[in-house]
């Protein structure tokens, strides 16, 4: 089901562009506003992302620069180089934790439309590194799939990158809607990667997130399919009873996947740049995660040394004993 | 229902009579540069025509209520607009200023009550209509001074199509504009109501911390009082027992200063 939009932002340029005029009949009863550039809409100050996150608007975009970037520094799942691109910004879930509150004023959805300079992008990215292996991750700034049928993402991307087949893509997400997948040949350069937290933090944290068993019946079904799957414990989050929490997670999970369909499982800490802290504190100051205990160590906010390594030994340790140690890829974000 | 107060601007009198009425608000402050009035829901400015006015009236309402942020401001006048029936109201999606071309977005965080509309500020009295648009005198100087006051989403503009190319903004009499007003006061009354209820939302989410016993036991610095409020703030949220005062000072009575007292919040939070 797509998300309900009932205010759609046009930038004037993409106006008649036919991905945003497609869009745009989705959406046949939402007001439509033009605008000069999404940023007008998106990046003014004084906004507040929690209120509009009650109705967030969607903007039809296009991105003229900067369309494929290198990942932040320890984000990988493998050898080689790592980039990132975001054909969309924003996400219809409102997972507590999530730092695109922090880094966003605003929670309205951008989907920048001009999907061709993201393939040129990512081409002569491709031809730059001609002799590594490149990964492309395009979730960082959103959900992959949960808004697919509305930007047909998968449809786009994948053949794409099926005609790269030195490039890799991942897919991440938290979403169940893998129709578009399903739909396609698998190819053997895409990892479907969905993250998950345990059960408790869904209930608390990830409001509109599908249930952990919706999930992994989405990745049996894509597994059964033939496509590479990827594991994202990612943020892994403290509490007095952790260790049992992700034990009963990694029990469900490893009891349903098929573990030869695993590409990779990553796993990172909650952290958080020092200022998307803040302003995700001013916006939930009644949110326990936040206004728990955190440390701050220069412009980080995370758990601490100590609870970071208790997390990660341990769920280093559980995982290893459902998946070999070669496809594992902790996510280490330098101090 | 929230206690949060809405302030209003507008233009004319005769466009803030029916508001004054519908709300029972009483004049305040008769020596202040603009008339100003107030009620359990809504203070209201009379700031007269066009955007410096609405701004500086703003500006002047804002240091009249103690400079408290995060509050519902509403502007609320009449303009012309070249197909829309005179008496027809709107909420504005978008705010353009004619002269400079500077534009603003008014985020909608409910379902507006009414149709919502361009609403573009000229410096004269519009007779062309060439957009479609409705043409008044105040938005584009309320919009952006009042966003620096209140996050946006608690800033909105509400027009009465008073005037068009059938109908000249030349026979408009106070009269009449009161009259258009009073016929589109429900729809006037629901958005403020709305935004309140947004504010109200917002007030909510902020965290309500009694620092003053606090402070009368212990001599904080600037920055100690800001820890504590945070501190007390975050304990709130992660542990009950904060949530009592009384129970929260006892904790910590024998403490010598606030150096001490911080240290042992920050103990409480971490444990």
């Amino acid at each position: 089901m797509s998300p309900s939009i009932q205010r759609v932002y046009v930038e004037e340029a993409v106006s008649e562009h036919p991905r945003a005029l497609a869009v745009l009949e989705r959406f046949p009863k939402a007001e439509q506003i033009s605008c000069g550039r999404y940023g007008e809409v998106f990046n003014r100050k004084a906004q507040n992302f929690r209120l509009q996150k009650q109705r967030p608007a969607l903007i039809l975009a296009e991105k003229f620069d900067r369309l494929c970037l290198p990942a932040p520094k320890g984000y990988g799942i493998g050898s080689g180089r790592n980039f990132y691109f975001s054909h969309m910004l924003n996400c219809i879930y409102d997972c507590r934790y999530c730092f695109l509150q922090g880094m966003y004023l605003s929670a309205n959805y951008v989907l920048f439309v001009n999907y061709e300079d993201f393939f040129d992008s990512i081409e002569r990215t491709i031809e730059e590194f001609a002799q590594e292996e490149c990964y492309f991750f395009s979730g960082y700034d959103c959900d992959s799939l949960a808004l697919d049928s509305v930007t047909g993402f998968v449809e786009e991307f994948v053949p794409f990158f099926f005609r790269h087949p030195r490039a890799w893509l991942e897919v991440r997400t938290k979403s169940t809607r893998i129709e578009a997948l399903q739909a396609l040949e698998a190819i053997p350069n895409c990892v479907v990667a969905f993250s998950f937290t345990p059960a408790e933090a869904h209930a608390d944290l990830e409001a509109g997130v599908p249930p952990i068993e919706r999930r992994l019946e989405a990745m049996v079904k894509l597994a059964e399919c033939g496509w590479w799957l990827g594991l994202r414990f990612d943020p892994l989050l403290y509490g007095d009873d952790f260790e049992k929490r992700y034990k009963s997670l990694f029990e469900t999970v490893f009891s349903r996947l098929p573990v030869e369909s695993l590409h990779s499982v990553s796993y990172g800490p909650f952290r958080l740049p020092r200022d998307f802290y803040e302003r995700m504190y001013r916006l939930y100051p009644d949110e326990p995660l936040l206004a728990g205990p955190l440390d701050t160590q220069g412009r980080t906010v995370s758990y601490g040394r100590e609870r970071e390594m208790e997390l990660l030994e341990f769920c280093h340790q559980e995982l290893g004993r459902y998946v070999p140690e070669e496809i594992f890829f902790p996510c280490r974000v330098p101090e | 229902m929230t206690s949060v107060r809405a302030r209003v601007v507008v233009a004319l009198w005769s466009e803030a009579r029916p508001l004054i009425d519908r709300f029972d608000l009483r004049a305040v402050d008769s020596e202040g540069p603009f008339r100003r009035f107030s009620g359990d829901a809504v203070t209201l400015v009379v700031s007269g025509v066009g955007r410096a006015a609405a701004a500086a009236a703003a500006g002047y309402l804002f240091a009249c209520e103690r400079r408290v942020r995060e509050r519902p401001w509403i502007n609320v006048g009449i303009g012309g607009h070249r197909s829309l029936v005179s008496g027809e109201a709107i909420l504005a999606d978008r705010v353009i200023e004619h002269g400079s071309g500077r534009v603003w977005y008014p985020p909608l965080v409910f379902e507006p009550p009414i149709r919502t509309s361009t609403v573009c500020t000229v410096d004269e009295v519009e007779r062309e209509y060439a957009d479609d648009a409705v043409y008044e005198m105040e938005a584009a100087g309320f919009y952006p001074t009042t966003a620096r006051f209140s996050t946006a989403e608690l800033v909105q503009v509400v027009k009465i199509v008073s005037d068009g190319p059938k109908a000249s903004p030349d026979g408009l009499t106070a009269k009449h504009v009161s009259k258009l007003m009073s016929s589109r006061l429900d729809d006037i009354v629901a958005v403020i109501g709305r935004t309140r209820e947004v504010a109200g939302e917002l007030e909510l989410t902020q965290p309500r911390v009694a620092t003053a016993p606090w402070l009368e036991r212990w001599h904080f610095t600037v920055t100690q009082k800001r820890r504590l409020r945070r501190l007390l703030a975050r304990l709130r949220v992660v542990d009950p027992a904060f949530r009592d005062t009384d129970a929260a000072l006892a904790r910590a009575a024998e403490l010598p200063d606030a150096t001490a007292v911080l240290a042992r919040l920050q103990e409480d939070l971490e444990s």
